[in-house]
């Protein structure tokens, strides 16, 4: 076991440098020389090479990435040229907005995507399975920012039950003292249920339009799993001992179903935490997906490269997370295959 | 060997796939005393594995018994709630699968598993003595240093070693019944020797009367005393095991018993294959399900227009039942 | 059948004809490089087949059986050398496979074939019956496109199959229909030697019937050789001429068919033999008479450094020499080889009269590199 988790680790280690790699190479090979962009269309050559010099664009290439990468690693990811702040500052206060939209939506994707997977594949129940399966077909062909706006149509302009596309409070409402900053949670810490109240309403649009499509996928692998699973013969064979067919299905079916899923979660939490830059767009988010967008207008290549550099880390180090809870929780993975007699 | 262990009447369990009905076992009744052994032998697809199921009331939709009373130790089990079922399962009635790699569940231990079969019927007992009655149970199925091994998973145990926990499983609470669903064929030629060994002595030892459900007739003659050759979802011939090796009656029986390679007749050329398939269960021939591969009715308008109903025959090794319109004219020949 | 004037008999009958060597594995061995067995996963080499000499010869059925685990169908990749071999060597025909580059060995892959057990899996789904025939005949880039389906055509009515049916997919086929097409793939480049690995053991009782004459009967008129893995005896008996038993990656014993079956001289084809079902009257008395398997299949992990049968072996377990040494072959009668210390001491006493058997036990026979059974003690 200690040579699989090692595995995955070095693993991980490799992932993360063809990341930074990629990300290194993309953007020494993009239109546009940044000095230029920092200094503006009227600066002089004279004055675009000394910057060149002055942030290390003269060097060879290896010095570069060199420089680059431990700086990354250093947290210093540099200035945003467009105001000035520095990126780490930009990305830190962004990131609970993000974070705190992608835990709300994994958590109803999931539970959305275990219950109904379930209802549809517990006993034989042909009209259920093909209502779902249906539904998860429309999640699959429909763009998130269309349904992002149907949402919006419905339950704010039509319903009014839901608050618009405002951010992550109302207009009135004042943010919950701060700790972790994500403000569901803040508002319960400081016990204002209103505010509480107020922030889950604004989760809930942004939080499905972000996990429609992740159901889909979801929805169809564990529909497929459990289906297989409770074709076992040792789902038969518990039913044989006795057991009642939920305590069968409980016991046998749903942790061997559940196994495969990890590393589909694991992928759609990455892909969640990665933030969403048309979603945030819509809800008027005001997460590090936004941040982004307005990055790419601008042509921010400080802010760019950064986000894709920490989305590549996240995504290896949850799936590295992933990895070593099979090694725990599979004792097929965790104990060798031969035994020592 | 007079007392009834298990009295199955007029079953029959059908798939019903939307388009088309498949008829998986049609009405099939026969009774099984106490410490007989049934050998149920038929080819894939002749509905003997849904026997099993419909018996144990195990089948899943979109199958399911249409008809028929399973009488278990005097009680009919047929219309019985699943909840009540439930008590009747593992207790009274028990299970063992084909494939030993997939009969148990890969992520529990053996221990777990075995504890489950008990508990299951004895809810209230400790934790500890469940424990030593597991132990004892692996030991009963030859399975060494039982303790520490009862912490182990599936795949630490040989093919053979878990073929015994299933059928250590299936003896936990000294059930009455035990089906055997194929328990050899997934084995090595001298493991299989071993676990039938074991099923002897352990069915010997419960008084457990056991169908054992196979499509090899060389296990039928080491094991049973009494067979069923199965086609196409119906008992087609019943008998004492040495009648079907010494006077095969119902015309598929004797072709099944020559087409198994026999060295002794290498010099009659070809074996002698059944022509043609199985019928589709779910498009039936009227008459005879057999009629269109039969060597002998395969011509006859009547084989193929009305169904033969069981004839009772008397031959060289006992008595026989056989759902043939030549039964009786057969075993005359048979019979030299 | 160039004499006409001679009466026709079936190839695999005349031993006489059977007496050129057309395959021959020479120190045959096979190591692969297996991950697991301590709490480190270190991959340590593990040897499949150990120093395997054997001699096919042109027109016979060479049988090789043994129970899961004793490397016969390992052993069957290596002859092809669709696996290299670890040390040894194998002669087709008198030419060293293991000297050959790529492409003369592809040249002569169209003598050699092989027809798999499973033929679910083998057979590609989106591919018709008559494209799965033909393809060979592609990739050897024989005759022209038309030549080529009436030869695939041809084949497919030789194994019973119409040219309607050569038109459908896999999936509108029997198991046992998928079997012959995987024969007919096999037989379409006309080879020499043909390697059957457990081609009937997947189907039902009544369809081996029908497939095993096919064999038999193509043999005949082809002239083929064939090399016929089997864990099931009472077929081998029917259909080989000559029978090799492998053990954990090492020849017991070798022999014709006659010899091996009633006088077998190896202490573990004694207890494999007299294992079989026979489906006579009295199966229970006579399994209950005669003795019981010791122990479970080892393990080529824990190979012991002896005879491998040691551990379980009714004569000679417990015995110095047999631990300590591995035996060698010996020939006590003409043709027949034996690897043990004490051949002929243990005979199949009672247990077996003529060999009736039917298809008992289904291991795979393949010898599984990192996934090993621990044997009971």
């Amino acid at each position: 076991m200690g040579r699989v988790i090692a595995m995955r680790v070095l693993g991980s280690v490799g992932a993360v440098f063809g990341a930074t790699v990629l990300a290194f190479m993309i953007m020494r090979v993009l239109p546009g020389n940044p000095a230029r962009l920092i200094l503006g269309p009227l600066a002089t050559s004279q004055a675009v090479t000394a910057l060149n010099h002055h942030i290390g664009l003269d060097q060879p290439l290896y010095t570069q990435y060199w420089r680059y990468i431990s700086d990354f690693f250093q947290g210093n990811w540099g200035y945003s040229y467009s105001d000035g702040a520095s990126v780490r500052k930009l990305i830190g206060e962004r990131a609970p907005a993000t974070i705190e939209l992608a835990l709300f939506s994994f958590v109803i994707t999931m539970l959305a995507a275990v219950g109904l997977a379930l209802l549809s594949t517990y006993r034989h129940r042909p009209i259920t399975d093909r209502i779902v399966r249906g539904a998860s077909y429309l999640g699959f062909g429909t763009p998130p920012f269309f349904l992002a706006l149907l949402l919006l149509i419905v339950f704010f302009s039509t319903l009014h039950i839901l608050p618009g596309p405002e951010g992550r409070l109302g207009v009135q409402a004042a943010a919950p003292a701060a700790v972790t900053r994500m403000y569901t949670i803040d508002a319960l810490l400081a016990g204002e249920l209103g505010t509480f109240w107020e922030a889950l309403k604004h989760l809930i649009l942004p939080g499905l339009a972000l996990g429609i499509s992740s159901f889909s996928f979801l929805v169809r692998l564990l529909r497929a799993n459990l289906l297989e699973v409770s074709r076992e013969p040792f789902i038969t064979v518990a039913r044989g001992k006795g057991l009642r067919r939920w305590t069968a299905f409980r016991r046998h079916a749903l942790p061997n179903a559940f196994l495969p899923t990890l590393t589909a979660g694991g992928l759609v939490l990455g892909e969640f935490l990665a933030g969403s830059v048309l979603i945030e767009r819509v809800f008027n988010w005001p997460g590090v997906g936004s941040l982004v967008f307005d990055a790419i207008v601008k042509q921010d290549y400080a802010i760019v490269q950064t986000f894709i550099l920490l989305s590549a880390v996240m995504f290896v180090l949850v799936n590295l997370a992933v990895d070593l809870l099979y090694a725990v929780i599979d004792p097929r993975v965790r104990i060798p295959t031969v035994a020592t007699a | 060997m007079d007392e009834l262990a298990l009295s199955v009447r007029n079953l029959s369990t059908v798939y019903d796939t939307g388009g088309s009905v498949v008829h998986a076992v049609r009405d099939v009744s026969f009774d099984l005393r106490r410490t007989e052994r049934l050998g149920v032998v038929g080819e894939s697809g002749s509905g003997k594995s849904a026997l099993a199921l419909s018996i144990l009331g195990l089948i899943e939709p979109p199958g399911r018994v249409v008809e028929g009373e399973i009488v278990l130790g005097g009680r009919d089990i047929s219309k019985l709630s699943d909840r009540q079922l439930g008590a009747v399962r593992g207790k009274e009635i028990a299970l063992v699968l084909q494939d030993p790699s997939s009969a148990l569940d890969p992520v529990k231990t053996i221990g777990s598993q075995i504890v489950e079969a008990l508990t299951v019927h004895e809810p209230d007992l400790r934790r500890a003595a469940v424990r030593r009655r597991a132990a004892e149970l692996l030991r009963e199925v030859d399975i060494s240093q039982a303790e520490r091994r009862l912490d182990d998973y599936p795949h630490q145990y040989s093919g053979g070693m878990r073929q015994r926990v299933a059928i250590a499983i299936a003896i936990a609470n000294n059930p009455r019944v035990l089906i055997a669903d194929e328990p050899t064929t997934a084995l090595d030629v001298t493991t299989q020797a071993q676990v039938l060994a074991l099923l002897d002595r352990l069915v010997d030892e419960h008084r457990t009367a056991v169908i054992l459900i196979t499509h090899n007739l060389g296990i039928v003659s080491d094991f049973c005393d009494s067979v069923a050759v199965m086609y196409a979802g119906r008992f087609v011939e019943t008998s004492g095991v040495d009648h079907i090796f010494v006077a095969p009656t119902h015309p598929y029986s004797e072709a099944l018993l020559k087409c198994v390679p026999n060295p002794e007749r290498l010099a009659e050329g070809p074996l002698p294959a059944i022509s043609g398939f199985p019928p589709d269960l779910s498009q039936l021939p009227s008459g005879c399900s057999f009629a269109p591969r039969c060597p002998v009715g395969r011509d006859l308008p009547q084989c193929h227009e009305q169904a033969p109903v069981p004839h009772r025959v008397s031959g060289p090794a006992g008595e026989a039942s056989v759902e043939c319109h030549f039964a009786e004219q057969r075993i005359r020949e048979v019979a030299v | 059948m160039s004499e006409p004037s001679a009466p026709v008999e079936p190839i695999a009958r005349q031993p006489e004809r059977a007496s050129q060597p057309i395959l021959q594995a020479e120190g045959l061995s096979k190591v692969f490089e297996v991950r697991g067995g301590d709490r480190f996963g270190r991959k340590h080499p593990v040897t499949v087949l150990d120093d395997i000499s054997l001699t096919v010869r042109r027109g016979e059925s060479f049988g090789l059986v043994g129970e899961s685990g004793c490397g016969k169908s390992t052993l069957a990749r290596c002859l092809l050398r669709l696996l290299e071999l670890s040390a040894g060597r194998v002669l087709f025909d008198g030419v060293d496979l293991t000297t050959l580059d790529r492409d003369e060995l592809r040249a002569l892959r169209r003598r050699m074939q092989f027809v798999f057990q499973d033929p679910f899996a083998s057979l590609d789904p989106r591919m018709t019956a008559g494209a799965i025939v033909e393809e060979p005949l592609e990739i050897h880039e024989l005759g022209d496109q038309r030549e080529r389906r009436q030869a695939a055509l041809e084949m497919l009515a030789d194994v019973g199959l119409t040219a309607e049916q050569a038109r459908r997919r896999p999936h509108a086929f029997s198991g046992g229909q998928r079997q012959r097409i995987g024969i007919a793939r096999a037989f379409v480049l006309r080879p020499e030697v043909v390697i059957l690995d457990e081609p009937i053991s997947a189907l039902d009782v009544s369809v081996q019937a029908q497939v095993l004459n096919l064999l038999a009967k193509l043999q005949e008129q082809l002239g083929l050789t064939y090399v016929f893995i089997s864990h099931d005896l009472a077929v081998a008996e029917y259909f080989c001429d000559r029978v090799a038993v492998l053990y954990l990656g090492q020849v017991m014993e070798v022999a014709d068919r006659s010899a091996l079956f009633s006088d077998p001289l190896h202490p573990y084809s004694v207890s494999l033999l007299s294992a079989v079902p026979v489906p006579l009257a009295g199966g229970r008395a006579r399994r209950t008479e005669r003795p019981q398997p010791i122990g479970e299949v080892g393990s080529v992990i824990e190979r012991p450094p002896g005879c491998p049968f040691e551990p379980r072996c009714p004569v000679g377990r417990g015995r110095d020499i047999c631990r300590a040494e591995r035996p060698p072959i010996t020939e006590p009668a003409a043709g027949h080889q034996v690897a043990c210390h004490f051949p002929g001491e243990v005979s199949v006493h009672g247990a077996r009269r003529n060999g009736a058997g039917t298809n008992a036990g289904d291991g795979d026979g393949t010898a599984h590199p990192g996934h090993t059974e621990t044997a009971a003690q």
